[in-house]
């Protein structure tokens, strides 16, 4: 299991992260979310080391990952190349991921080559951006690295190719399970993918939890106001809005029995908010005053 | 230890190609220059001469070009190694080791086949007629035994590597704004000191000249060693806080 | 067939979607239902979120774990189904029906002749 404990990240006087803590957990999917450029690769960039971090540990069963040569072994992150790169062959490139990786499956990245149908003998510039990303995605899925990190692959590919990642990822978590966190900003195609999502915002987390469960956990209700008040009290409110004489919240959080009854019998209106909006909502930027109760 | 290894081998992978390539084009240049120098000297002049033209050696030419590639290997490893190293999961120790291991490699490897050219360099020289430089300062292809030269070479060669290596990390960790302030600290040196970098080659020049008497044959060694071992580590100290690029 | 885009969570309708298979006799007892690879596949989910629905029906005693081969429809899973769902009408559907019927000012008599008409005079 990966930990990270109190991990904060700033360039020079910018804050980007803020006592990040979290437990990630073998062979599950996760999803990291978040509006572009609050901190996501950041985040991913420090699990993997490849950026020092200003504090906090982070932990592969239990042993600081930093310089850990037997960690670092554990951990692939896929993300754009790096820039001096362009020169080199496709094949090289593939050639020194199989060196680096412990546990490289060449055979499997024959397969993924032929699949995607990769010319491993172009230079890295003169790729399209979708193959540069596809080349990503094949090194990624080869390395069947213990955690296998994904940051943002989907430049440059139409729906068919990221179906079809998709479903290759299916069936290789299938048969060589292992964890994977996939960030990404197309929520409604891979939300269902994800076993557990994570939304970044506002230098935190905002939101962690098993996808199944989100729809069962936020409801919009609509009616009169200060009856909408007395339920909404200790929830966690993430919209609000009038409509006519309407007031309109959303909230993320359990509903007990009670307080279905209420809204029962008070005529107050409840219907499911749908992801796309669950998430957009979870990732505004800080809302002072009004929504201050429904966050951390 | 396994990922040493493993960052060993992505280290040799385009080495070998390279190592070879720059070898082939040495190895044409150099018999180029022995024909020519044959058929057409003294129109043509190509190889080291002494001072007053009465010896030669037409394989002496050899190290500026190796020089070149120390410079430009030490430099460009981490521009481009490095961070892709970083982006498959290397740790910056297990790097910076096997960059020594390789460095030292490579430059045992240059030094055995330089000293090798050197020597049969001797031979043909003579063999053609002229009289062969053999007194080259640090060695001599006459007096000395291979192994002799081989050591030299591997001494100059590996704390230039080492120096380079330096340079490289710094390179990679401020970019071009390291040379700017190289440029500039040199330009300061200059006004204040006066001609500072010629006192800085003399000043060396000083301490090699005193130790001389002291170490003899060893000196090189010793005072190569020392540069070595300071640059390697000032270069782990700055590289242990790089981050990726982009 | 899946909504992905439904207000009910998915592993709920992969659970609803076993059932109905049950009941249509698509399903019988002690055929194999299929497995959580099998939906993650077709429908491209998480095979997590497919466990869950399966999982429901076996603590429902609608399914049956058999280790190592999968989950197999349980005998008289047909029955707990029917039972399920009526208990469901009558709590949740039907409470909405009556509330409806209050606030539109139905009368119950008018609503027992609807019914019995819509039902075919039984």
């Amino acid at each position: 299991m990966l930990e990270i404990i109190n991990l904060n990240k700033s360039y020079g006087k910018n804050k980007v992260l803020t006592d990040i803590n979290l437990k990630i957990q073998e062979n599950k999917i996760y999803g990291l979310l978040g509006r572009n450029g609050v901190g996501k690769t950041t985040l991913l960039s420090l699990i993997s080391n490849q950026l020092l971090r200003s504090s906090g540990e982070i932990k592969l069963d239990g042993e600081e990952i930093f310089e850990n040569s037997k960690a670092m072994e554990d951990i692939c992150l896929v993300k754009d190349l790096p820039e001096s790169l362009k020169e080199r062959k496709v094949k090289d490139i593939l050639a020194l991921a199989g060196i680096m990786y412990k546990n490289w499956d060449e055979e499997y990245k024959n397969y993924l080559i032929k699949e995607f149908n990769l010319n491993v003998k172009k230079k890295l510039m003169k790729l399209s951006t979708g193959n540069k990303t596809i080349l990503g995605l094949i090194i990624g899925l080869a390395s069947r690295s213990r955690i296998t990190i994904f940051d943002e692959q989907t430049l440059g590919l139409d729906a068919a190719m990221r179906y079809k990642f998709y479903n290759l990822l299916l069936e290789d978590f299938e048969n060589n399970p292992r964890t994977i966190i996939i960030s990404t900003h197309l929520i409604d195609e891979v939300a269902n993918l994800f076993e557990e999502v994570i939304i970044l915002n506002d230098e935190r987390i905002a939101l962690k939890d098993e996808v199944s469960v989100l729809k069962e956990k936020s409801y919009f209700l609509a009616g009169q106001e200060d009856l909408i008040n007395r339920v909404i009290k200790a929830k966690r409110v993430i919209y609000k809005d009038k409509f006519g004489s309407k007031s309109i919240v959303g909230i993320y959080g359990d509903l007990t029995e009670d307080e279905r009854n209420y809204i029962r019998t008070n005529n107050i209106e409840i219907s499911n908010i749908p992801l796309q909006k669950l998430f957009v909502y979870l990732t505004e930027n800080t809302v002072k005053g009004e929504f201050s109760n429904g966050f951390n | 230890m396994d990922s040493t290894n493993r960052i060993l081998k992505f280290h040799i992978y385009g080495l070998k190609k390279t190592a070879l390539g720059f070898w082939s084009v040495m190895l044409i240049i150099n018999i180029l220059s022995y024909v020519l120098t044959m058929y057409y000297f003294p129109r043509v002049r190509v190889g080291l001469f002494s001072g007053n033209d009465d010896t030669i050696s037409l394989a002496g030419i050899n190290i500026m070009p190796i020089f070149i590639f120390f410079i430009v290997y030490g430099i460009l490893l981490y521009h481009e190694d490095f961070a892709l190293a970083l982006s498959f999961g290397a740790t910056r120790k297990d790097y910076y080791k096997s960059t020594i291991i390789s460095n030292i490699l490579v430059v045992l490897i240059f030094a055995v086949i330089q000293s090798i050219i050197q020597i049969v360099d001797k031979h043909l020289v003579a063999s053609l007629g002229f009289n062969p430089m053999t007194e080259f300062g640090i060695f001599n292809t006459s007096t000395d035994s291979i192994l002799y030269i081989i050591l030299v070479f591997s001494s100059i060669f590996l704390t230039l590597n080492s120096v380079t290596n330096l340079l490289g990390v710094f390179q990679y960790r401020f970019g071009y704004k390291f040379w700017v302030g190289l440029g500039i600290l040199v330009l300061v040196g200059q006004m204040f000191f006066g001609n500072l970098i010629l006192k800085l080659i003399l000043g060396f020049r000083e301490i090699y000249l005193y130790l001389l008497p002291r170490f003899k044959s060893s000196t090189i060694f010793i005072t190569g060693g020392f540069v070595t071992i300071i640059s390697y580590t000032l270069g782990y100290f700055l590289l242990r806080k790089a981050n990726i690029k982009k | 067939m899946l909504d992905l885009n439904s207000d009910k969570s998915i592993y709920i309708q992969i659970a609803e979607i076993i059932e109905n298979e049950i009941l249509l006799g698509n399903l019988k007892e002690e055929d194999q239902a299929p497995s959580t690879n099998q939906f993650a596949k077709v429908y491209q989910i998480n095979p997590a979120t497919a466990r869950k629905g399966l999982n429901i029906l076996v603590d429902e005693g609608i399914l049956y774990k058999k280790r190592g081969l999968g989950m197999f429809v349980a005998e008289g899973a047909r029955k707990k189904i029917i039972k399920k769902r009526q208990l469901s009408f009558f709590k949740e559907i039907l409470p909405e029906v009556i509330m409806e019927a209050n606030r539109l000012e139905i009368t119950l008599d008018e609503l027992i002749d609807y019914i019995k008409e819509l039902k075919g005079g039984e």
